[in-house]
């Protein structure tokens, strides 16, 4: 199918509406984009949070078995 | 007896959830571009100018999308805090909080973009008309809950209240809708249904409408991702997938 426009700034233009529909445009872009980039951080930061609590799990759980070793030896 | 209602007990379940949705949601974005691809095409490049409005009636292929969807998110968002009041569904508390920063989102660009389309076409950006009025209230609703969701340490209060707020707001819906009808004050009518837009518009219109709808739940999917892990986040599975995803096995 056929566009409306001949040029690319007779397109960019769209008569005197050009702002109008760029800005609407524009402004649902940017804030589409800016929710995916925060649920995206939102879940990345909530895995590395999990994976640092299970590595001080696993260190505690380690030296307590080597407080536990110590008494054995003693 | 029980198969038909499997789906809403495995929906009810965040780890079965938190597995399935990582599969959609590839399949999701890859409909949500090809739709996108076909809607701005049609809406920015077929599609003809109005005889009235001239370019300026293109900015109508992203305000009726969003504008419906603030409407059927906060309503969707009403129909999951009743199912969490009523049957205690911890699912559907989670799945309302994700809702509402994507409802929110939709809201402001429905106002936003009936401003800057309001400019050329009325002459001003904002009346205090009915249907204008009532969305602006719609996007305080919005952010009202999740304020007041975030003004409570212990969860299940947060979840109460906000769900009660949720509900008490939702009267606000049918008066958005039907303002237009009731007030005939400045908004156009209906888009859609009799008297509607012209058929030349509709293909654009229809399409960029269902791309906003899978857009929605994408974005909804992915903040109830966060949110089950935030509340789950002491349950085993939570830490065999942080463990699977430092090794690159599972996502």
């Amino acid at each position: 199918m056929n566009g409306w426009a001949n040029s690319l700034q007779e397109f960019l233009a769209m008569g005197k509406h050009g702002d109008y529909v760029w800005a609407s445009y524009g402004m649902t872009l940017l804030v589409f984009v800016l929710l995916f980039v925060w649920f995206r951080y939102m879940l990345k930061s909530l895995r590395s949070q999990v994976q640092s609590r299970l590595q001080t799990d696993d260190q505690e759980a380690s030296s307590a078995k080597a407080r536990k070793l110590k008494v054995d030896k003693a | 007896m029980a198969s038909n209602w499997r789906w809403f007990h495995q929906l009810g379940s965040p780890k079965w959830f938190f597995e399935k949705s990582a599969k959609w949601l590839p399949w999701l974005w890859a409909l949500f571009f090809i739709l996108l691809g076909l809607g701005l095409y049609h809406s920015l490049w077929v599609s003809p100018q109005d005889y009235q409005q001239g370019h300026s009636v293109r900015i109508m292929y992203i305000h009726v999308p969003v504008a419906a969807l603030s409407m059927v998110g906060y309503v969707a968002m009403a129909i999951a805090c009743t199912i969490g009041l009523v049957w205690k569904m911890k699912m559907a508390f989670a799945a309302a909080r994700a809702i509402a920063p994507v409802g929110a989102a939709m809201t402001f660009l429905a106002l936003f973009t009936g401003a800057v389309w309001g400019k050329p076409t009325w002459g001003t950006w904002w009346e205090w008309d009915a249907r204008l009025t009532s969305e602006l209230l719609l996007f305080f609703l919005y952010l009202g809950f999740i304020a007041l969701h975030s003004s409570f340490s212990e969860r299940n209060k947060a979840d109460k209240a906000a769900s009660v707020l949720a509900l008490v707001g939702v009267i606000n819906v049918p008066i958005i809708y039907f303002s237009v009808k009731w007030w005939n004050t400045l908004h156009q009518g209906y888009s859609l249904g009799t008297g509607g837009v012209a058929d030349e518009f509709k293909p654009a219109l229809f399409i960029m409408i269902a791309a906003i709808y899978v857009l929605f739940a994408n974005l909804v999917i992915m903040r109830l991702r966060a949110e089950v892990l935030l509340r789950e986040q002491k349950a085993r599975w939570v830490a065999d997938w942080a463990k699977g995803s430092e090794k690159g096995v599972k996502r």
